[in-house]
């Protein structure tokens, strides 16, 4: 059984690893997790981003849940917010579509038209 | 939505729409009783009396985006379902409870499911400064407080990756274990 006396020592262990990791600076993905989203889906595409971004080392993005997007039947709904304020939508998105997304999008930059339901500039 | 988790994960947000930075999640399996309570606090905005009044009318809703609130009629309707029932009590800039209990042991009385995953994705809310949980299953009972958990980790997130698989074990190991006597 794992105590606090364990995580006492992840944390002095993480202050030293966690600059060493790759800063994505200011990139954020929200899901939406009202009751249509969570119904559709939400919780585990949320956590499947917080463990594709763990998995590559990134930094600096940061994962969320917002309110209802307005789209019920679009849910999951995962918009990337980048540094700038553009924002870019993906719709029906599953599971197995989000390992494609933090590869393609938050590392290389490349925006998935074919999962998309749009983008915002600013 | 069919499993309780999912639920919490659902009444849970709309103690965030209501700017909660304090939500309290308490289940209790009681075999003796044959009950399954669940009681959801926050304080957050809160309600006016006619607002709790209409809450379980699933055509009421503040929202815009959509002309039904759907949350707190499904879980009322789930409870009904397994003879049970649900009550929210609010008071306006204090806070909000809703409670709901369930036959422990009814066929339509919806499995836990992950807790974890629930309690992981609330935890890391970036306007939730303390989330409270409290299962006890018989006379057993497992707390935490994401507070703590804050404190020790001294500005280390949530979400970094060796903090998260702890955080995520801690958890479910102590769910795990309370629920084996069930
Ligand atoms: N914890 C709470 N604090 C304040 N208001 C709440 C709370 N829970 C529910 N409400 C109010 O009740 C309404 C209905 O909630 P719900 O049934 O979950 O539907 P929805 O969230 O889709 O509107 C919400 O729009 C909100 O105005
Ligand atoms: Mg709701």
């Amino acid at each position: 059984m794992k105590t606090l006396e364990d995580l006492k020592q992840l944390r002095d262990q993480a202050k030293k690893t966690m600059e060493m990791r790759y800063h994505k600076d200011g990139i954020r993905i929200q899901i939406g997790m009202a009751t249509c989203g969570i119904a559709a889906g939400a919780r585990p595409v949320m956590n499947k981003f917080l463990e594709e971004i763990a998995a590559r080392n990134l930094s600096d993005v940061i994962v969320t849940q917002v309110g209802c997007m307005g789209e019920c039947a679009f849910e999951p709904i995962v918009e990337i917010v980048e540094k700038d304020g553009t924002k870019t939508v993906y719709a029906k998105v599953s599971e197995r579509m989000v390992a494609e997304i933090v590869e393609e999008h938050i590392v290389m930059g490349k925006r998935l038209d074919r999962y998309m339901l749009g983008t915002i500039k600013r | 939505m069919n499993d309780l988790s999912l639920y919490i994960l659902d009444i849970a947000q709309n103690s965030l729409s209501a700017h909660a930075d304090m939500i309290e999640i308490s289940i209790c399996e009681d075999i003796l009783a044959n009950q399954l309570t669940l009681i959801v606090k926050d304080n957050g905005q809160g309600m006016s009396e006619e607002m709790v009044a209409q809450v379980t009318d699933p055509f009421f809703t503040t929202r815009t985006t959509r002309k039904v609130g759907l949350g707190i009629p499904f879980l009322k309707m789930a409870a009904n379902l397994a003879e049970g029932d649900l009550s929210v009590t609010s008071i306006v800039s204090q806070g909000t409870t809703l409670k709901v209990n369930f036959q422990l042991n009814h066929i339509n009385t919806p499995p836990l499911g992950d807790m974890t995953e629930t309690l992981f994705i609330l935890m890391i809310h970036p306007d939730l400064k303390e989330l409270k949980y409290s299962h006890q299953v018989g006379t057993e009972r497992f707390e935490f407080s994401s507070g703590t958990f804050k404190a020790i980790l001294d500005g280390v997130p949530f979400t970094e990756p060796q903090v998260m698989a702890y955080l995520k074990s801690y958890i479910n190991d102590n769910i795990m274990k309370l629920r084996r006597a069930l």
